[in-house]
């Protein structure tokens, strides 16, 4: 029985062992054979008998397209159109002629129409692996040479494939530009609210009030954002123009004012987000608040935080018909008594 | 709501947490009638409603308090006299609170009421006519019956009025228009009765304007107020919408005159299906010149066909020039059920 068991085993150790060795020895000669195609396909300049060889070439492209050496596939396909076919070649390249009704009379135009069916199929692919957010000039020179390949197949009649390719570039062109960061200046004009203490204190100090403003004003500036189809940085900033009612909080020492014309700057950075909807984004800013205010000071008394510089954080939605951005923000300046809110109007340059 | 809107509910606005990835939409839409059922006939379409309301006062403020208002109970039975719902009517009985205004006085509330009972007839494509009780056409119908724009307009929940109305629409207006007689159930003394309509210009698929009249009048109070609204759906799934108008009330017997004007700024925001961001911005101003904005980011979820869950949390601050109040806080969660 034990003996039984241990023979199960063996056998198993030994499957388990030949598989590996199998995929590691089947692996490494696919690479062999990839590195051989590929070095023969550098020397195919060096190939003197290349004309007679078409047919392994082809063969060989072919196993370059399926192991994705896409450009080593290509320089094949290019080599064969350049060498077997160049008078006509030369002639579709230049020429603005349909070719589609001559493929009868010239049957040489049927290759022709299949190696740049290959062309573009392998260009398309290599377009397509291109990073998104990067604009480099390697995607352009690829999107000249798919364009190239979508001009001939449509004058060699191949219309269907042609279409295929232009509508894989220019989806390909739609995600490229989602990813692309454009910035603008955009002036802004707000409504602005808040509500914030200042303290007032006898001068002997026997005793001190917490005193409640109320703000109310404008906010008129300037902002600038780095945005893409999804995502918004932004800086902005704003001058205050307000007037704060003030009447006593908590304490013994009793002061009202109204009217209370206050200045001061607001503004910060934030981030939005337009990955649901490019007319409507939500997001948040990390904030600043400057003010200063001409609060009269009682006889006797001195006056606390008439002038402050405080910092905060605010939630913001921005609806956006056109160039012209609405914004409802709401947030707290660490410090200040309750929220600080604006809505502001945009128009983005 | 008819069956489209019922199918639409389920099929686009609900979110499909817990169906079967299995299902279908076309089975959702199916499945959205009485209790999840298909329509058990082409003629009758009953429906059962439900609101409640959590409510924190003074959120996060030593005095906060809470409480549990059952807002609405409704039982709506819509009856179709043919195949194409050209001739129909539609009755709506159930609970609603006293307001909170009667609730510490003698003055007898009925809690069950009427909220419609109507006959209506579509008999020409994009032209229809209504008559009984329902509510009067005016500005924008959010849901938030607290909201500025339906308080101070005495345009909330329990006030529907019996009366008759026209409604016309092709691809370019919709006009809306009636006159009414109050709510026959109150005293003749204390019904409104008036006209009001409203006109709305559609600028194109997405976006439309509009304005709105309502004048009414009873024996201690007379009502005019107009406003301009404009409404746009943004993608799919989300909306911006604005109101801003002025209501005048004089009263009769004192001859004195008030007026208030107000504003409504509302974001919807689809986040996926099943979940909506709302944000909200209310004015409300009145002749001393003192006002209030009232400003609400909120969250509203439907986690299945038939639950609404709503959470809001409201900012109020008042500006007067005899001084500075602190703001409110208030905290609300919604429970909405229908069947």
């Amino acid at each position: 029985m034990g003996s039984s068991r241990a023979n199960t085993l063996m056998v198993l150790k030994l499957f388990f062992i030949f598989m590996i060795a199998f995929n590691v020895f089947t692996r490494a000669e696919d690479d062999i054979n990839r590195k051989r195609l590929l070095f023969e396909v550098s020397n195919i300049d060096n190939d003197r008998e290349f004309l007679s060889n078409i047919k392994d070439y082809e063969y060989k492209a072919l196993l370059l397209e399926k192991s994705g050496d896409i450009d080593a596939a290509a320089k094949i396909y290019k080599k064969i159109l350049s060498k077997k076919y160049g008078r006509y070649n030369k002639l579709i390249l230049k020429s603005h002629k349909d070719f589609s009704d001559l493929e009868e009379k010239i049957p040489e135009l049927k290759k022709i129409k299949y190696y740049y069916t290959r062309l573009g199929n392998l260009y398309i692919v290599k377009y397509e692996q291109i990073d998104s957010d990067k604009n480099s000039f390697q995607a352009t020179r690829i999107k000249k040479r798919v364009k190239l390949f979508v001009k001939v197949l449509n004058r060699l009649g191949a219309e269907e494939t042609a279409e295929s390719l232009a509508d894989r570039l220019e989806e390909k062109d739609e995600l490229i530009k989602s990813y692309r960061i454009k910035s603008n200046l955009y002036p802004f004009l707000s409504y602005i609210s808040w509500q914030d203490f200042i303290i007032i204190k006898r001068s002997d100090g026997s005793g001190s009030s917490k005193i409640l403003n109320t703000f109310s004003g404008s906010c008129s500036g300037a902002g600038f954002r780095f945005k893409n189809e999804y995502n918004e940085y932004h800086f902005e900033s704003c001058y205050i123009f307000a007037q704060s009612s003030s009447s006593p909080f908590e304490g013994p020492l009793s002061y009202t004012q109204k009217n209370v014309n206050t200045q001061g700057l607001y503004g910060g950075f934030g981030y939005m987000n337009h990955s649901l909807l490019d007319s409507l984004s939500f997001g948040g800013q990390i904030n600043y608040l400057f003010r200063s205010g001409d609060w009269d000071t009682p006889t006797t008394t001195t006056l606390e935080d008439t002038s402050y510089l405080r910092f905060g954080a605010s939630l913001r939605t921005t609806f956006f018909l056109g160039s012209y951005g609405l914004t409802m923000s709401m947030g707290k300046i660490l410090d200040n008594k309750s929220s600080l809110f604006l809505i502001s109007s945009q128009y983005h340059f | 709501m008819n069956d489209y809107g019922r199918a639409i509910g389920a099929t686009a606005i609900a979110a499909r947490w817990f169906h079967d990835e299995n299902i279908t939409e076309e089975e959702l839409g199916k499945k959205s009638g009485f209790f999840g059922f298909e329509p058990f006939n082409t003629w009758l379409r009953p429906s059962l409603d439900y609101r409640g309301l959590m409510i924190k006062r003074d959120f996060n403020e030593k005095t906060e308090e809470t409480e549990w208002i059952n807002m609405m109970a409704d039982l709506n039975v819509v009856i179709k006299f043919d195949p194409a719902a050209r001739y129909f009517t539609s009755v709506t009985f159930g609970y609603a609170p006293t307001p909170s205004v009667y609730e510490k006085s003698n003055t007898p509330v009925d809690q069950y009421r009427w909220h419609e009972a109507y006959f209506g007839m579509r008999p020409f494509e994009g032209f229809g006519a209504y008559l009984g009780l329902m509510d009067k056409v005016y500005g924008i119908r959010i849901a938030e019956h607290s909201s500025y724009s339906r308080s101070v307009t005495n345009l909330s929940h329990n006030d529907q009025s019996h009366g008759l109305q026209l409604h016309y629409t092709n691809e370019f207006v919709e006009l809306t228009g009636g006159y009414f007689l109050g709510n026959l159930a109150q005293k003749e003394r204390l019904r409104q009765k008036g006209f009001s309509g409203k006109a709305e210009y559609k600028v194109n698929y997405k976006n439309s304007v509009g304005v709105s009249v309502l004048k009414s009048n009873n024996k201690f109070l007379d009502m005019y107020m107009a406003a301009f609204h404009y409404k746009t759906a943004v993608g799919k799934g989300s909306a911006f919408m604005a109101e801003y108008g002025k209501v005048v009330k004089e009263s009769i017997s004192e001859k004195t005159e008030t007026s208030q004007v107000y504003g409504l700024g509302q974001v919807y925001l689809q986040g996926t299906r099943g979940l909506f961001l709302i944000n909200s911005i209310e004015y409300l101003k009145d002749d001393t010149g003192d006002f209030r904005i009232r400003y609400g980011p909120g969250l509203q979820v439907f986690p299945a066909r038939s639950f609404e869950f709503r959470f809001e949390l409201y900012n109020a601050r008042s500006f007067s020039d005899t001084g500075s109040t602190r703001d409110t806080w208030d905290l609300l969660g919604q429970t909405h059920l229908w069947f």
